[in-house]
């Protein structure tokens, strides 16, 4: 490490470098000569006979440069400055290669930011590996479950190192007059302590305050940073505050972290109440009861360290027949009993998160990314065409340079880094499209009607689409790639023959 | 007078003999080529472009350090110093190279 500072150090004060090498080295000279002389040479003999001794001096030099820096980084610099203004001087080229790369790197970097916030990236909460989702049925198909359901299971605490369940809702925000909503989350009391998601400030739920009908501190409720922000400027005194939710009151206790948006990927929350305040909110349609049919909730555990899937499971499965009995709805007709009955429970991973967004675009994203790939492709090939138009103009140039003594590589060299640039200023200005380009696409999708379960009522789409290291080094990925596939594309020169005459 | 630069040495050896003449105090990378030289009879001879070059690799790699000050004859050398980590890489080296010549001899005594 210290080792490459040095390196920097020298880099940037490499003229005093120089000059200082050449100085040592010429006084070693004078030394030699003053010792030659001393043994009774002529001076101007002693001059050409140190010389000798030493040898080029010029070599020394470029030695001891070369320690520093590798002989093949020496001149990229210059290399760049020589391509900046190459590229410059061919202004109308340069700008329709940069603006077709910029479309090309920019609608790649924007479907990937989607795919990567919507399939790659894992909860921002602690230890997501250990999340697993709840689900019936033998297939990756995804659970609701019942209130009854999670209520066995939450009597259960020996199965996992502790579970979650909530439902996404919408909350009117009025007091009266003109509705206003808000993305609402019924969360269960545990639900930020088993995630592992700190309060931004104040504090998250407790056990106390996920009692059927209202907590011993009364109705309360967290909110999200962004509706911190937006609603109370970030005021500290938001704690302790009221909100009006459905027409019922609810202190603010806590507000979550900027990155948590809950644990469905695709939406966002800006309350959070405990799930058993929902009695206060629907009174006698309340779902929260032992047999109510309804299924709004989904649930996720978290492992036991050590614990696999598969062991999780068989607990699981182990005490299915008591929570199947135990939770059996009213009035439902003979068969649909039998089959509720039998409906096996599974657990599926879930370190990214519960999506329905995600079930329902996986394949179509994917689609997507792989036709702006081709795009890009296309992109390459009509700058490639653009430069090989102009490289034929070169040749005069390469010609010239390969006479004076520039190997094949340098001249490629040259070449590459031109391509570089290139592909780094429609990177630049690409990356400018992609954020554009990647919010606009969320858009679209929160205006279509989006399944997202048996009782939500909002479909505002939401992700997270800040760069990360995933979506940087798929940019920088596909920036390298594009530099070389148009780069290696031109010829560099006339390979053998020499025309001196035109 | 030789011209002969120094007999091909082994990787490294030069590092470690510089490194050993930095340990009876700070010289001038001239000092050192004379010190090589007079210590060991005129067989080493080191040249500019192997001196100057291994004299930046340990300035790199943080086993000296350089200073300019004035010369015996006042002019303005750099004077290079020992530091702690090259007093280490020394002993280290030291060591590396005493069990490398031992095999060599092993090698060289069978027969």
């Amino acid at each position: 490490m210290r080792q490459v500072l040095r390196r920097v150090w020298h880099a940037i004060r490499r003229r005093r470098f120089e000059s200082d090498l050449a100085e040592e080295i010429e006084f070693h000279r004078a030394m030699k000569q003053r010792e030659l002389e001393e043994d009774g040479l002529e001076p101007t003999e002693a001059t050409f006979a140190t010389r000798r001794a030493l040898g080029s001096t010029a070599l020394a030099q470029d030695r001891a440069r070369d320690v520093w820096c590798p002989r093949w980084l020496q001149g990229v610099g210059q290399d760049v400055l020589l391509a900046v203004r190459t590229l410059a001087a061919s202004r109308i080229v340069s700008t329709v290669a940069v603006l077709s790369l910029a479309l090309g790197i920019g609608a790649n970097t924007a479907m990937f930011s989607l795919v990567n916030s919507l399939l790659l990236r894992t909860l921002p909460v602690r230890d997501p590996p250990r999340l697993v989702l709840m689900s019936s049925g033998t297939g990756p198909r995804i659970g609701y479950w019942s209130y009854g359901v999670w209520d066995q299971l939450r009597q259960r605490p020996q199965l996992f190192d502790g579970a979650v369940a909530w439902s996404v809702t919408r909350f009117d925000l009025s007091s009266g007059g003109e509705t206003q909503f808000v993305d609402g989350l019924w969360a269960n009391g545990t639900f930020f302590d088993v995630l592992g998601v700190p309060p931004y400030l104040g504090r998250t739920f407790s056990k106390a305050d996920d009692q059927l009908g209202g907590g011993s501190n009364g109705p309360v409720a967290v909110i999200s940073f962004g509706f911190w922000q937006r609603h109370f400027d970030g005021a500290r005194e938001a704690i302790g505050r009221t909100l009006t939710l459905d027409r019922v009151t609810f202190t603010i206790v806590g507000v979550t972290p900027p990155d948590f948006f809950g644990a469905d990927v695709g939406r966002t929350f800006d309350v959070a109440v405990p799930l058993g305040d929902e009695r206060l909110i629907h009174g006698p349609d309340s779902w929260l009861s032992p047999r109510s049919y309804a299924t709004p909730l989904t649930v996720m555990a978290r492992l036991k360290p050590g614990q696999t899937l598969e062991a999780a499971t068989a607990a699981l499965r182990a005490v299915q027949p008591q929570i199947r009995q135990a939770t059996l709805p009213d009035n439902w007709p003979a068969q649909f009993l039998g089959r509720y009955l039998k409906d096996a429970f599974t657990l599926v991973p879930a370190a990214n998160g519960h999506s329905n967004l995600r079930r329902q675009y996986q394949q179509p994203l994917v689609t997507i990314l792989v036709v702006v790939a081709m795009v890009l492709l296309i992109a390459c090939a009509n700058v490639a065409n653009l430069l090989l138009a102009r490289a034929t103009a070169r040749r005069h140039e390469f010609s010239v340079r390969r006479a004076l003594g520039a190997s094949r590589w340098r001249l490629m060299r040259q070449l590459l880094i031109e391509s570089a640039v290139l592909a780094g200023a429609g990177t630049v200005v690409g990356l400018v499209i992609a954020s554009w380009g990647s919010h606009l696409l969320v858009r679209q999708l929160s205006t279509q009607n989006v399944d997202a379960g048996p009782n939500a009522t909002t479909n505002t789409v939401f992700l997270d689409l800040s760069l990360d290291w995933r979506v940087l080094a798929f940019t920088i990925g596909v920036t390298v790639a594009t530099a070389l596939l148009f780069g290696l594309h031109q010829p560099c020169g006339p390979p053998v023959s020499f025309r001196w005459t035109r | 007078m030789g011209t002969r630069d120094a007999p091909d040495l082994l990787p490294g050896t030069l590092d470690l003999l510089i490194l050993k003449t930095l340990v009876r105090g700070v010289m001038h990378g001239y000092g050192i080529a004379q010190q090589l030289k007079d210590v060991s009879n005129d067989v080493l001879q080191v040249g500019e472009s192997s001196l100057y070059p291994a004299l930046q690799r340990l300035l790199l790699k943080g086993w000296v350090t350089a200073e300019w000050g004035a010369s015996e004859n006042n002019r303005r050398a750099r004077y290079y110093t020992l530091t702690p980590a090259g007093r280490k890489q020394l002993a280290a080296e030291r060591h590396e190279f005493d069990r490398l010549i031992l095999a060599i001899q092993k090698v060289l005594n069978t027969a």
